[in-house]
């Protein structure tokens, strides 16, 4: 984040103020739009910071901050000031949404075509149900005949076997898929800093841990020091499996590109 | 599907972040060929691609990356190499080798002639048991 200039608590200040005073303005008033830009204006290195994160992936930067304006401005609208969080917090994932669908609309790399999205749905479904019946998890084959679709076309829509990373593209975005918060949460996580204790590099890997979504850090915690399946993660918090794994990916390609050469 | 003999998959790709999402999907397609219960291919696919970014860090610039899939009985072994820049192996106790472990059965680091080989095994039976 180096190249974002940080904020002082006056300019954090004034954005509040713009913002009360935008919340009170009738959206006609020429004094809106003047708020309302000055707004944007304000928070177009957030922008360029997010959309940094996605260059070198076929897009030209200059459109990716185009797209991730689109984002921020949506937000500035639909911001509400009385709901206690940062316009910045509220903001990222509308940016970042705007240009994954940026990517997804015209990236070679990421075309996920609607049959594919419909398809993951039922093959998450079906891996569901199969599962009870087999008490085991199914193999490629039983989704592909309960389904009666073709193996490849069950292996396409899984996520270990997609042809783009979404794991990194994903990545401290914010996950609104599904925000259950189960109850054994806290202790999966009160146990982190005696999971990693042992580890090389936990000095590094601990304030990344720590900013990790909840789940996230859970899952990471149950999957790789208590030795839980994906399976019995999923039964645990009340997400599917393929949910798992996709957080899993998602999170490690995160920490990996944050831990850099440390990792 | 009819049951064929499965020979090794053999990948070379160049040492770049970029190309891990191949090495994810051949995993994931020979896993299914040799019908693996979905949740261990995840895991196989998550374990090569951290096998691989590990590598990648130390990987000579420029260099290739080759994956090689063997199935071995109810096993499937996974080697991922490259040639080092350090000419070390990995150490084993950082946090991606804990990740490592913990997604297959076995794992281990060779170095020989400055290319490091990490093999990864994934056992069939041992997953369906437990």
């Amino acid at each position: 984040m180096s190249s974002t200039k940080r904020w002082t608590d006056a300019d954090r200040e004034h954005e509040h103020e713009l913002l009360a005073r935008m919340a009170e303005l009738d959206s006609s008033d020429p004094e809106y739009r003047r708020v309302r830009d000055e707004l944007v204006t304000m928070n177009l290195p957030l922008v360029e910071y997010l959309a940094r994160r996605f260059r070198d992936r076929g897009e030209p930067l200059d459109d990716l901050v185009q797209v991730g304006t689109v984002g921020l401005i949506n937000a500035v609208d639909r911001f509400d000031p009385t709901r206690g969080v940062e316009l910045s917090t509220f903001a990222t994932p509308t940016i970042v949404g705007e240009i994954k669908r940026h990517f997804r609309d015209r990236g070679w790399a990421i075309r996920v075509p609607r049959r594919l999205q419909e398809l993951r749905i039922t093959i998450g479904r079906a891996t569901a149900d199969l599962s009870q019946e087999l008490g085991r998890s199914p193999t490629v084959a039983e989704i592909a005949e309960r389904l009666d679709v073709s193996q490849d076309e069950v292996l396409e829509g899984l996520d270990s076997a997609q042809a783009y990373a979404t794991a990194s593209l994903d990545g401290g975005a914010g996950d609104n898929d599904d925000d259950q918060h189960p109850g054994s949460l806290q202790d999966v996580l009160g146990s982190v800093d005696t999971a990693i204790a042992g580890v090389d590099n936990r000095e590094t890997l601990k304030p990344l841990l720590a900013a990790l979504p909840e789940r996230e850090q859970a899952i990471l915690m149950m999957r790789f020091f208590q030795n839980k399946t994906q399976a019995d993660i999923a039964a645990e918090l009340g997400i599917s499996q393929m949910h798992v794994s996709r957080l899993l990916n998602r999170t490690l390609a995160r920490l990996r590109a944050e831990m850099g050469n440390d990792y | 599907m009819a049951q064929q003999s499965h020979g090794p998959v053999v990948l070379h790709i160049p040492a770049a972040s970029a190309y891990l999402a191949l090495t994810r999907a051949t995993t994931a397609a020979v896993c299914a060929r040799l019908d693996f219960p979905v949740d261990l291919l995840e895991d196989a696919a998550l374990a090569v691609d951290e096998a691989a970014s590990l590598l990648l860090q130390d990987a000579v610039t420029e260099s290739e990356l080759v994956c090689r899939w063997t199935p071995a009985g109810d096993n499937l072994i996974i080697q991922v190499s490259s040639q080092s820049s350090s000419g070390r192996t990995p150490r084993e106790t950082t946090f991606a080798w804990t990740v490592l472990t913990a997604l297959v059965d076995e794992v281990t680091a060779e170095l020989a002639e400055g290319r490091v080989t990490l093999s990864l095994t994934v056992s069939k039976v041992g997953a369906i048991a437990s």
